[in-house]
């Protein structure tokens, strides 16, 4: 089964994540996926930095901004009808997701971007309000952009590739073809990937206040690899070294450089991990260094470690194989730890939400596992239950998982990742409500 | 010539001088009993000093025709019969002198000890006087009383308040067949006359009785005694010693001074048609009661006692007997007697009170019509709160309780306690949130009563402590927030109660109460708020019911 691990509340969007600088910052929601498309699923890797916490709850349709560190709510009023939020960069507020629209929300202000065709995969960017949305038929894709001062950027791009025939270029399992994109930190480029025979398009805009154009950096002919093989499952952004990295369902991990020649099969760098084998998810670590997950349906995945010099890939030695059943995403904690996030094959089966019009699914780990980068021991393990779940952060410097539990008083749990301690603050939504 | 006024009597009878300043030892009693069957054990002496004056040196008094009449019967029979040894002093005419009945009372003082009775009887003239800071005295006119040197020739009652109160005897007692009024046994000097007459004068009181002591009076203030030519003595007298025989009110086989007295007062009140009312003064009405006749071979029927002035003139009626006129006692059935109370004039009575008592015991109808002291209630009140961020906790959803209070009431006073159990009560105050709220309460209460027949007012005072428990429910992930806090409170409510039946009373009550909860991320909850209440209460706790 090809899973379709659409995450939206996940947000991971350190520096490290980014690939920009270290490994600072609360990321909020860091949920990995499975979609085979990833990192152009939900789980995006957007940073939330501290002290802000988005959580929407669909069961008392409520979003809600939460200072973790002081417990309180900062403000929090009704949403209905949303799949997920995320964190507006600037903190102030949220950006909520349904099918037919995009709501950004503040506490005194909504503005609300409709969407023309159903999507199964956006990214967003870290740094800035930037969206984007690719439709089912993978030819178009929305993108919503701030550009300051409450000027924004709504555009229907098309890609020049056309549509790809499912019938022939169809994903493992029969699922539906997708377009996949990718911003980088800022939201000022966008790389948009065919995955069914591996040409890419390279968008962008002059500065974070200049629409992206819809002239691109087009790399046709063949793309990275055979058509067959080039079959895209995952991507992300370095933001130090202004590359992406790639990888693809036979475990075979690329560089492309945005700004350089079109990659060909000869001519792009490229590291093949030990199985062969879909790369699930990618994520950067600090600048030249990432972390990638590698799973298969029926099979345990496994973590590794690679870098790149600027010139060359490399497996670092310590990696983590079999180290869950669904392994969603990793990150980088302070201490020299890595907590790797998970699910279940039967988690995606029977406790996931569909979109029954897009077939997106969502999925939230279930599996909280951190591990030494150094001898690969386990620290501490905990399972959550992810329907009990609004919203979940990171705080990567000082290792604390913070998650605010579904339902309508606003229960914050606190757990050291490190100690395991768990604390419980409760009725954060209490004054809110009562105003 | 009227044989209702003061009368001058002929002669007195020589024989009766030999009574005279003789003294009567010893046990005088007529009846034999056996002593197995006498339940009182003599403890002590019956000291009786009888004074009857029928003639004065003084032209100035009327003679009387019959005072040495009635104090030589009052010797003969007064401490008849009863259970301990009579020392009797009788002073006649010329023999009673200021000089030798200050001498007889100064030698029974020396005499008297605590377990002793003794019983003054004065028979004659009375009058008043100006004394130096010009306050009128009552004066015992004796043989040499001269008009013109009151209050040095004169027995001032003062002096036998004095005397009273400094004897040592426990049991003690002053009978009055004199009066003070200017009529009957009575003449004032002409300056007195002037100084009532301005209104200048006031008439003192019959005496300031000592714990323990009993004055009886043949007239009420500014009455006449009088005398009686078919009765052969003085009115009050003659029914006083007649009740001797005949009144045994309790049934316990001695006659006491107030049953005397009550048959005296009524007999005397009826023959003299309502002009002569005789009193009787005393401060501890049990105490103060005094055997005159018999010995008490029974525990006796239980007494209504009804001597508290303020009842004076209305009626009380026992089961179905006849209706008394009070002041006065009514035997009571030994298990449960049925007391009506009625105004002057009305046969239909005001209260009616069922009471049970046991043989020789007696009550007071002032605590009989006492409210029963104990309350016991149970009320349901409903709080209206004026806070915003209560109703919007609870959906401005208002609380029951139920209230259980107990209290105890002394004349306008009530003192008690309140406590209540929460009902429960839930209300969605948004969705998906459920609130339930409890509260519950312990309370002190302080009150002031007012009655008006069968309303009662009270206000009320409440200080104590409320526990305010609030939960707060999530449906959409059965989840709970408990919040708890508690306070003192404080609170005022008035409080109207109908008394329906016996001792239930219903109850309406309207109050204003304050409590200051705080509960954490919620804040400061002000429990200010109005409630209105309805219960009902009972009231028990004396031997006393009242049926309406």
């Amino acid at each position: 089964m090809v899973k379709y691990f659409l995450y939206g509340c996940l947000i991971c969007l350190c520096a490290s994540c980014g690939g920009g600088g270290g490994s600072a910052g609360i990321g909020v929601d860091p949920v990995g996926t499975a979609n085979f498309l990833n990192p152009v699923g939900f789980t995006s890797n957007v940073l939330q930095y501290s002290p802000r916490l988005v959580a929407y709850s669909k069961k008392a349709n409520r979003i809600s901004v939460i200072d973790p560190v002081q417990k309180r709510e900062i403000w929090g009023r009704e949403a209905r009808g949303f799949e997920f939020a995320v964190k507006l960069p600037n903190f102030d507020g949220a950006a909520l997701f349904r099918d037919n629209s995009l709501v950004v929300m503040t506490q005194d202000s909504e503005k609300t971007f409709s969407i023309d065709s159903n999507y199964l995969q956006t990214s967003i960017a870290k740094t800035n309000a930037a969206y984007s949305l690719s439709s089912i038929d993978g030819t178009t894709f929305e993108l919503i952009r701030s550009l300051g001062d409450g000027d924004w950027q709504h555009q229907t791009f098309t890609v020049p590739w056309g549509s790809v025939d499912p019938a022939v270029k169809k994903p493992p399992n029969n699922q539906p073809v997708l377009l996949a994109t990718y911003f980088n930190t800022s939201g000022t480029m966008l790389a948009a990937l065919s995955p069914a025979d591996g040409r890419y398009a390279i968008y962008s805009a002059a500065s974070e206040s200049d629409p992206i154009l819809d002239t691109m950096t087009w790399c046709a002919g063949d793309g990275i690899g055979t058509p067959d093989d080039a079959s895209y499952r995952s991507i992300t952004w370095d933001d130090t070294l202004q590359v992406f990295y790639v990888g693809d369902k036979n475990g075979v991990i690329y560089v492309v450089d945005p700004t350089g020649p079109c990659a060909t099969p000869a001519s792009v760098v490229s590291m093949s991990l030990p199985d062969n084998i879909p790369v699930s998810h990618l994520t950067v670590y600090s600048p030249g260094r990432f972390g990638a997950v590698q799973d298969l349906d029926g099979q345990a995945g496994s973590v590794y470690t690679i870098t790149y010099n600027g010139t060359a890939l490399a497996l670092e030695p310590q990696s983590f194989p079999d180290v869950c059943e669904v392994p969603l995403s990793s990150v980088l904690l302070n201490g020299n730890n890595i907590l790797i996030m998970c699910t279940t094959d039967s988690a995606l089966e029977s406790d996931t939400e569909q979109n029954p019009l897009t077939k997106t699914v969502y999925v939230a780990p279930r599996q909280y596992i951190v591990m030494d980068m150094t001898n690969g021991a386990v620290i501490y393990q905990n399972s959550i239950d992810k329907e009990l779940s609004a919203g979940v952060a990171i705080d990567s410097d000082k290792n604390i998982l913070y998650r605010m539990r579904e339902g309508a008083f606003g229960n914050l749990e606190t757990t050291n990742l490190i100690t395991g301690e768990r604390n419980e603050s409760v009725g954060l939504y209490i004054q809110g409500i009562l105003d | 010539m009227d044989s209702m006024h003061c009368i001058k009597p002929a002669i007195i009878s020589l024989l009766l001088l030999q009574l005279a300043l003789y003294s009567l030892p010893g046990n005088t009693a007529d009846v034999l009993i056996p002593s197995n069957q006498i339940l009182e054990i003599a403890r002590g002496k019956y000291y009786l000093i009888s004074i009857g004056v029928n003639n004065y040196q003084d032209a100035f008094w009327p003679t009387l025709k019959w005072p040495a009449s009635d104090a030589t019967r009052v010797a003969d029979q007064l401490g008849k019969a009863t259970v301990s040894r009579v020392e009797k002093t009788l002073l006649l005419n010329e023999y009673a002198t200021y000089d030798s009945v200050t001498n007889a009372l100064n030698q029974v003082a020396k005499k008297v000890s605590e377990n002793d009775t003794v019983v003054l009887y004065i028979s004659g003239h009375g009058t008043l006087a100006q004394n130096a800071s010009g306050e009128l005295e009552r004066i015992v006119v004796l043989h040499d009383t001269s008009q013109s040197r009151l209050l040095t020739t004169g027995l001032k009652h003062s002096l036998l308040n004095d005397w009273m109160e400094h004897l040592r005897a426990h049991k003690k007692m002053m009978i009055f067949a004199t009066c003070h009024s200017g009529e009957g046994k009575s003449r004032l000097p002409e300056n007195v006359q002037a100084l009532i007459r301005t209104n200048k004068g006031v008439l003192p009181p019959l005496s300031d009785v000592s714990e323990g002591a009993l004055v009886l009076a043949a007239a009420a203030k500014g009455e006449a005694a009088r005398e009686n030519d078919d009765l052969q003595g003085d009115i009050y007298t003659h029914y006083l010693l007649e009740a001797l025989t005949v009144y045994d009110r309790n049934r316990d086989g001695m006659v006491s001074a107030l049953e005397a007295h009550d048959y005296a007062r009524e007999r005397t009140w009826a023959f003299t048609r309502g002009q002569q009312r005789p009193t009787a003064n005393m401060k501890q009405i049990g105490d103060a009661d005094i055997p005159l006749y018999g010995k008490k071979i029974s525990t006796g029927l239980p007494v209504l006692e009804a001597y508290d002035d303020s009842l004076a003139g209305f009626f009380v009626k026992v089961d179905d007997g006849v209706k008394g006129r009070l002041p006065l006692a009514f035997p009571l059935n030994p298990e449960s007697s049925v007391v009506s109370f009625y105004s002057p004039g009305s046969d239909s009575p005001l209260k009616r009170y069922k009471v049970n008592a046991t043989k020789g015991e007696t009550l007071s109808l002032t605590d009989v019509m006492t409210d029963r002291p104990i309350v016991m209630g149970v009320q349901f009140r409903r709080f209206n709160w004026s806070d915003q961020t209560w109703d919007e906790l609870t959906g401005s959803s208002d609380v029951t309780v139920t209230e259980f209070n107990l209290g105890y009431q002394w004349k306008h006073y009530t003192l008690g306690m309140a406590i209540s159990i929460p009902a429960d009560g839930s209300n969605i105050i948004r969705d998906p949130i459920e609130s339930k709220t409890e509260l519950k309460s312990q309370l002190l209460t302080a009150g002031y009563i007012y009655k008006q027949r069968q309303l009662t007012f009270i206000g009320r005072l409440e200080l104590g402590r409320e526990e305010l428990a609030l939960r707060l429910h999530d449906l959409s992930v059965n989840e709970s927030l408990d919040y708890t806090d508690t306070a003192f409170a404080k609170g005022v409510s008035f409080i109207m109660g109908y008394n329906v039946v016996a001792d239930f009373s219903m109850t309406i009550e309207a109050g204003i109460r304050d409590t200051d909860w705080h509960f954490n991320r919620i804040g400061d909850l002000s429990g200010r708020r109005r409630s209105i209440s309805l219960g009902m209460n009972y009231q028990f706790g004396t031997k006393a019911r009242t049926l309406w």
